[in-house]
């Protein structure tokens, strides 16, 4: 390795292309792919542009269009004349967000090869004319396989905020009115985490309470959350007996650990999680510890959101 | 690195380990883990097995712990496990249309509950779940697969030994059944092995068990013959025998612990639903009302009314559609005693509801729970759909020509619920606001119709009086207060618990036998009965009984059965604010006097606590607990000065401590 002379574009784009190498084989494949460039620079400082020509020529496929894809070069027509990589003749509604979207679910190294094969098809669609959403719908309906298809169909049901399409379900097979709204403020809250406005601005249309009382609702049990919750969410059970058995020392701990690591985690008490008889207890999403299991989950959910 | 000889199973292990270590210390890290690992390994071939030994007792924590969540291999891999034990969901077999079905449910409960081949149960109420029951299950589930072992894991609810918690017990027809107490995940196969021999394992065993009651008739299902226990039997205490047992009285909780909650056949098994089999064959509404009147049942959920009157009241109220509401809210923040029995046995309310329902001819019932009870709300829901599928729930139950229907409603988090007309205004998604009465409940209640709201305790209790009758349970207790109360010791206890015993016993006595004292073993300084409104009692009460109007008396209550213990150690002045501070986040601020009373105590009390205290804030506290007490709209607001002025009436010591001493 030592006979190599980088110059410093030339150390960057290795780099770069090391970067889009798997993981798992990086270590391994360094020294190869270091002897086959010493050899192709035959003594002379690598620079950027050879790195790429070494790319190009040296490699075998299918590594070489990903690799030169990831260093941002433009992929050869006589390599794969059937790619095109003309551009769109223009986007109609969301479709250019959503087919992004669409090619993010693609691995790095493979991305910008699809980028041209979709974008291909849906020019096909299009006829030539403006990419529309319903051509990206349908590439994807056809096209993508599972599990691929399921993420992103979620993804774009999410893409205009906050998809409302299982509260919609729920408040059509739940009868009634005003007496209805908590239970399904519960299942908002089990969904999304909170009671993002969208969802609470729908049960207010739909069961005809106004917003002003949704939001004394809100604020007046306090069950529920206005605001989107880290990762996690911890309840500390305050109840007097666990007060008197330190109880606030488990809050402290566990709150200057969250400023220490920043950890995602939200923190909330409750004075009846209905366990004083092994107080302190905490809830950690949904689900009660106590103990050496409560010190045991944080440390593990510690452990996840750093 | 050219001394290790991997296999291939174990080469695919460390890669897992090496990709859990952050990316910048990979590669630092990597030969010196194989140089541990090489070492472990001791020159033998590297399997799978040796990775995850090494992980498990090697490495110091916290990487343990992240390797081995990364390998499946600590509660991730149990966890799954235990789900499974969930979702094997309980399938109700038949249908009980009258009361010859009945007794075939029964005999086929009886069964399960002692079986011929092994059952082995694991107290999973919310308590035991907390402290690791799920966990302890998977890994019986798994012992039981492994050693082929032909047993049946049930998860079952409290028996009230929070401190023992998870408990597992093994029982089979003809032995006595032992129970073990603070299980771990790592001695279930050596439960299991020693179940399956008919052997014990002695150093957790808890204790033994011969024979549980069926009902509350004295009928009993024995486990093991009457002849002397075997040797090995000798050193495991006989359960009766104990004292946490043997100064119970058991009539509501009396299944707790021994019964699946998601099994209506073990309900049945113990005597369930008898009590409506015979309140619907034999009885009348107006004789099912007498006997509760008789019972001089008095409500349990904190203010005493008695539940006959009620109930009467109710019946004669006009109009065609009447409620039974169930108030589960119990915000208090000492206890979940009834959270703790609601998850052990919810088949125990919806019959006592199913009796409420027919003794005042209402056709619905809600069971009103609080939002943090999630895993009761699922267990009553569970517990009403098989009652339906049966047919215990529905038209015409029974062939009576009575029918009742039951919703389980999670609220939304508000103490003031436990009020029962705020509870009846969060039934009807309005506000946890108390109503001004008259109308009382029983007149105008929920959507505008006559509703009797009982605690969950209240109606529990139910069916034992209708099946034994009035002046049997009249005959336990005090004269003000009848039959027996469930209470739940917490604070500074030595072992918390939850026990239920006859009205008249002394505090004291319950805090010295039940839960062994203080925790720090210093003497008891005060103690809190009835949740945040009740008062703060000096050690010197502790003679005081179990009654609500010796409670009344000394100025605390009887509440919904919370016993809060503190030791000399403890700052009651700073517990006396900490309880000021609840009311002031609960308060709902529909009253002035209690809106901005809160508010202001909370102000002086702090202060007080701080070491900032004057005379004549301590004058002012006084004055202003007197008008709370008079003006405020519901009980939230009237007893909010509670803690703080019994604490100047018994503790003058302590709060004189916390006098500022430059002006006083």
């Amino acid at each position: 390795m030592s006979d190599i002379k980088w110059l410093p574009d030339g150390q960057k784009t290795f780099d770069k292309l090391m970067a889009a190498v798997p993981e798992a084989m990086r270590d391994a494949i360094k020294p190869k792919l270091l002897q086959m460039l010493a050899g192709k620079a035959a003594g002379q400082p690598v620079s950027g542009d050879l790195v790429k020509t070494w790319v190009k020529e040296d490699l075998p496929e299918p590594q070489r269009s990903a690799l030169m894809a990831a260093l941002g070069m433009k992929p050869d027509g006589d390599q794969k004349p059937a790619a095109p990589v003309a551009a769109a003749a223009g986007w109609q509604g969301n479709a250019e967000v959503m087919f992004e979207r669409m090619l993010q679910e693609v691995p790095d190294m493979m991305r910008e090869v699809f980028r041209g094969k979709l974008m291909g098809i849906a020019n096909e669609k299009a006829k030539g004319g403006p990419i529309a959403e319903d051509h990206i719908l349908s590439i994807v309906k056809e096209i993508v396989p599972d599990p691929f298809k399921t993420n992103i169909l979620k993804a774009f049901a999410t893409m205009g905020g906050v998809d409302l399409s299982n509260l919609e379900k729920l408040i059509e097979s739940t009868p009634g009115g005003q007496e209805t709204v908590i239970g399904l403020l519960h299942a908002v809250q089990a969904e999304f985490g909170y009671c993002p406005r969208e969802a609470v601005t729908m049960i207010s249309q739909r069961k005809c309470v106004p917003m002003a009382v949704m939001y004394r609702l809100l604020t007046c049990y306090s069950a529920f959350r206005l605001q989107k919750p880290g990762k996690h969410v911890v309840t500390v059970c305050t109840s007097t007996g666990a007060y008197v058995n330190g109880g606030g020392a488990l809050l402290k701990q566990i709150k200057d650990k969250i400023a220490k690591t920043g950890a995602n985690i939200t923190v909330e008490t409750a004075r009846d999680l209905g366990c004083a008889n092994v107080a302190p207890a905490i809830m950690v999403d949904g689900e009660i510890f106590s103990g050496v299991q409560a010190q045991a989950k944080l440390e593990q959910i510690f452990s996840e959101s750093n | 690195m050219a001394d290790i000889k991997w296999l291939p199973d174990g080469q695919e292990t460390f890669d897992k380990v090496i990709a859990a270590v952050p990316e910048g210390m990979r590669a630092a890290m990597k030969p010196k883990l194989i140089e541990m690992l090489a070492a472990k390994a001791g020159g033998k071939k590297i399997s799978r097995k040796i990775v995850e030994a090494w992980v498990k007792e090697d490495l110091p924590e916290p990487q343990r712990s992240v390797l081995m969540a990364a390998l499946g291999l600590d509660r991730p891999a149990a966890k799954a496990d235990a789900a499974a034990v969930k979702k094997a969901a309980w399938k109700v077999k038949g249908a009980v249309k009258n009361a010859a079905d009945l007794a075939k449910m029964k005999a086929a409960g009886q069964e399960l509950l002692a079986p011929k081949t092994l059952r082995i149960t694991v107290s999973s109420a919310s308590c035991g779940l907390a402290k690791g029951a799920e966990t302890v299950a998977a890994a019986l589930q798994d012992a039981v697969k492994k050693q082929k072992v032909n047993a049946d894991v049930v998860l079952v609810g409290s028996n009230g030994m929070s401190w023992a918690e998870p408990m597992v017990s093994v029982i089979k027809a003809g032995k006595p059944c032992i129970v073990y107490g603070n299980v771990t995940a790592d001695a279930a196969a050596g439960i299991v092995k020693a179940a399956a021999a008919g052997k014990i394992v002695e150093d957790l065993a808890l204790m033994r068990v011969d024979s549980i009651k069926v009902d509350v008739t004295g009928e009993k299902i024995k486990y093991a013959a009457d002849k002397a226990p075997a040797a090995a039997l000798a050193k495991v205490k006989d359960g009766s025998k104990i004292d946490f047992f043997k100064k119970q009285l058991k009539i509501v909780s009396r299944n707790a612990g021994i019964i699946a909650p998601d099994r209506i056949e073990e309900y049945i098994g113990l005597g369930g639903y008898q009590a409506l089999a015979k309140a619907l064959g034999s009885m009348k509404p107006a004789d099912v009302i007498k006997e509760v009147k008789e019972s001089k049942l008095r409500g349990r959920g904190g203010a005493g009314f008695p539940a006959g009157i009620k109930w009467e009241a109710c019946s004669k109220a006009a109009g065609d559609k009447k409620y039974i509401v169930c108030n589960g809210s119990e915000g208090d923040p000492e206890i979940g005693l009834h959270k703790s029995f609601l998850e052990s046995d919810p088949h125990m309310l919806i019959e006592g509801m199913l009796l409420a329902g027919y003794a005042v001819g209402a056709d619905e019932g809600y069971v009103y729970l609080n939002d943090r009870y999630v895993l009761a709300v699922e267990r009553v829901q569970t517990a009403i759909e098989q009652a339906e599928k049966v047919g215990l729930l529905g038209k015409n139950i029974l062939g009576s020509g009575f029918s009742f229907t039951l919703k389980v409603k999670r609220g939304g988090g508000a103490y003031v619920c436990g009020e029962e007309t705020a509870l009846l205004n969060a039934l009807e998604g309005s506000f946890a606001e108390p109503r001004p009465r008259p109308p009382l409940p029983v007149h105008q209640g929920l959507n505008g119709k006559p509703t009797v709201v009982n605690n969950l305790e209240t109606l529990s209790t139910v069916s034992a009086i209708v099946l034994k009758g009035g002046k049997w349970f009249a005959g336990i207790g005090t004269p003000a207060s009848k039959g027996t109360k469930i209470v739940a010791l917490s604070g500074n206890v030595a072992r918390p618990c939850w026990v239920e015993v006859a009205m008249g016993t002394v505090i004291g006595d319950i805090i010295t036998a039940f839960a062994g004292g203080t925790a720090s073993g210093k003497k008891v300084k005060a103690f809190q009965t009835g949740g945040p409104s009740g008062g703060i009692l000096p050690a010197s009460q502790l003679k005081l009984k179990l009654d609500y109007d010796a409670l009344g008396k000394a100025g605390s209550l009887l509440g919904s059965g919370g016993l809060l213990v503190m030791d000399e150690d403890c700052d009651v002045v700073d517990v006396a604010r900490f309880l000021t501070e609840f009311f002031l986040e609960e308060s709902c601020g529909k009253c002035t006097p209690c809106r901005e009373g809160v508010k202001r105590l909370n102000e002086i009390v702090s202060c007080i606590a701080d070491g900032r205290g004057t005379k004549a804030q301590l004058a002012l506290v006084k004055t202003m607990g007197e008008a709370m007490s008079a003006a405020c709209f519901c009980a939230l607001g009237k007893t909010a000065a509670a803690p703080i002025l019994t604490v100047m009436k018994h503790f003058p010591k302590d709060v004189n401590g916390k006098m500022l001493k430059t002006i006083n």
